[in-house]
């Protein structure tokens, strides 16, 4: 497979939530009505320098691991729903996702609800071998809300389990 | 002049051995339902997207889409589910998207099997070459010096 020379934008992403089931299970959201703004922050391990009197020597070490973090916004459109998973059901685990139940990807006894998180880019309708996915495990979200035209929720997300997203 | 480059060129290429079989079987349907996958994007009719790779019917789109990411990491030796994702936007057109069944909760039983049977043998064959004499003179020396209790009667 050649590295693709096609540019993608916000046209060609989709982001997915699900539970523990999966992305092919019954607990997924796909989110629709945004503006395309998902963004992802990667640190990674820190990186330790030494200085030997002031210069940089040539050791550099891994510290501590730092958080994949990000965030994406959609536009309102409802807050609760009993018959289906909203996102905002899935952010205050309520409604469908606290009675049908949606399990948290870290299991049903874990304290913090977590989901896998995945931004779907299109590749195919470009002429790519396939589409192209960033997965990201294990994310628990806090969010804001704003009120305008549109109103907007703003999630930020950050994942308890790796510092480097999965990328197919 | 010279020949102009695509970017799916590659779409047929050398197939990894592991998975030589499950890949030439989605290149045959493939070459079955959509005639020249591999060939190059040449053109796109008006604005915007009109299908992959110039299908207009949801359900070929659908199993092609299907079939190019199941062959996309067979080439990267996984051997992973598909889940074709279809969504109507606002606008109310559907659009498709294919996307990987990531296997969670660690390795696959083949990974773990890989890697217990390997390191075993090397060790074992290892063992073997550095093995004193005095080991085995060691042993039988242990074994008359405690001989093993009889079950009582």
């Amino acid at each position: 497979m050649a590295y693709s020379t096609v540019v993608k934008t916000k046209r060609d992403g989709l982001i997915s939530i699900c539970d523990d089931s999966g992305f092919a299970g019954s607990n997924t959201l796909d989110l629709a009505f945004e503006p395309g703004d998902f963004s992802m922050n990667a640190p990674q391990e820190n990186r330790l320098n030494f200085l030997d009197r002031g210069r940089l020597v040539s050791s550099v070490r891994y510290g501590d691991d730092q958080a994949l973090t990000g965030s994406f916004s959609v536009y309102f459109r409802d807050t609760t729903d009993a018959a289906a998973a909203t996102l905002m059901d899935i952010l205050n685990q309520s409604g469908y996702v606290s009675t049908a139940p949606w399990v948290g990807t870290l299991g049903a006894n874990a304290e913090v609800f977590t989901c896998d998180l995945r931004l779907t880019i299109e590749g195919t309708d470009h002429g790519d071998a396939a589409d192209h996915t960033i997965t990201i495990t294990d994310v628990s979200f806090d969010y804001t809300m704003a009120e305008g035209d549109p109103n907007v929720i703003t999630v930020n997300w950050q994942s308890h389990t790796e510092i480097r997203p999965t990328l197919a | 002049m010279m020949p102009q480059t695509f970017p799916d060129q590659h779409l047929k290429g050398s197939k990894p051995l592991r998975y030589a079989d499950k890949i030439a079987e989605i290149e045959a349907e493939l070459d079955a339902i959509h005639p020249g996958w591999s060939e190059p994007v040449k053109s796109r009719r008006g604005r915007g997207m009109k299908g992959t790779i110039g299908i207009e019917d949801i359900e070929l789109k659908a199993r092609v889409k299907y079939l190019l990411q199941r062959r996309k990491h067979l080439y990267a030796g996984k051997d992973w589910e598909v889940v074709i994702k279809s969504i109507t936007g606002g606008n109310g057109q559907v659009r498709l998207w294919a996307m990987p069944l990531i296997p969670r909760g660690g390795p696959t039983p083949e990974q773990i099997a890989a890697a217990a049977v390997t390191p075993l043998i090397e060790t074992k064959a290892k063992a073997e070459k550095t093995a004193t004499p005095k080991a085995p003179a060691k042993a039988k020396s242990k074994a008359k010096a405690k001989p093993k209790a009889k079950p009582k009667s």
